[in-house]
């Protein structure tokens, strides 16, 4: 089962689908451009990361005809989330899957829909900036209601309709020429609250421009970056 | 050269990427990376090594004087403890 946590052990920070998941996961990824990673991110670790989320400053941030969302300042929570899904085993997977090409890493940011607010989002691409797949995890400390991520071929109008219902668990879909994506509205009492972001190609840019420590020193020094 | 063993500070998680180790305080909101010497002896720690295992281990992969290597490490850990990044056991 493909599973992350957290561990000071490399070996134990990331398990792998066995071959007959990886097939089967790559081949419903095909048919409808959308895979389920139930239990993506390890409960424990999901848990952790959800209730440091809990406690973040959020701010509007508004997508120009997409959509609006409050949006997670950036701080040591995004930094641990982008560590997590930039580890080079979990971009081997992806390509496995989605057959993308090479990944370069993933950028992202944690986003929540409120329920009967003003939050929501359109259909769009997101092919932009070298973005090659596109990926949310849950971090809702309670279950949403609706919230439904749709994904569709524009030529065909064939469509799909996919939820990662549990804490940790992940929604991993293409980016396409003809395809477009959207959330559906959030219903009942509780928001949506995922981690999400894409696998680009390029270069290998462990937390993207915008957490990017400076430059490390020529002889093994520590060089910090505060992300307040 | 002191022989106690160090781990790492229960409020920092640390992932390699490519031939860096980032790391992130997640009580200090700070990030740090390791370079490629920095980050194997973070790691030599992680795996329970005290200091002179690891001083040993760096010179042989690396190919450098263990002299060298006390001193660059030496400071490194100086500056992992500074930041709160590494405790005594």
């Amino acid at each position: 089962m493909l599973r992350i946590g957290e561990s000071p052990s490399p070996s134990e920070q990331f398990s792998p689908p066995s071959a007959a998941e990886l097939a089967e996961l790559r081949d419903e990824f095909g048919k409808r451009h959308c895979v389920v990673l139930p239990g993506l991110l390890d409960r424990a670790l999901a848990d952790e990361l959800a209730r440091r989320v809990e406690q973040s400053d959020f701010y509007r941030l508004e997508h120009k005809g997409v959509g609006v969302e409050a949006c997670m300042e950036s701080n040591a929570t995004l930094a641990w989330l982008l560590l997590l899904v930039n580890d080079k085993r979990m971009r081997d997977v992806v390509e496995s899957i989605s057959r993308c090409g090479q990944i370069g890493h993933f950028d992202g940011r944690v986003y929540r829909l409120e329920p009967a607010t003003e939050h929501y989002d359109s259909w769009h691409s997101d092919l932009v900036d070298n973005r090659l797949v596109a990926m949310s995890i849950n971090l809702g400390t309670r279950p949403y209601e609706g919230g439904a991520l749709q994904i569709r071929d524009r030529r065909t109008n064939e469509m799909a309709e996919r939820r990662n219902p549990e804490i940790g668990d992940a929604l991993l879909f293409e980016l396409g020429e003809y395809l477009e994506h959207r959330v559906m509205p959030v219903v009942g009492e509780n928001p949506r609250t995922v981690f999400a972001g894409w696998f680009k190609g390029g270069d290998e840019l462990p937390l993207g421009t915008t957490f990017r420590p400076v430059a490390p020193s020529p002889t093994g020094g520590v060089d910090a970056t505060d992300l307040g | 050269m002191e022989s106690d063993k160090l781990k790492p500070n229960k409020d920092v998680v640390s992932r390699r990427v490519g031939d860096e180790v980032i790391l992130v305080h997640l009580e200090r909101d700070a990030m740090y990376s390791l370079n490629p010497t920095g980050a194997r002896a973070w790691e030599l720690l992680n795996e329970g090594l005290d200091l002179e295992a690891t001083e040993a281990a760096l010179a042989d992969e690396f190919g450098v004087d263990r002299a060298e290597v006390r001193s660059e490490l030496e400071s490194l850990i100086a500056e992992l403890e500074h930041a709160h990044l590494l405790e005594k056991v």
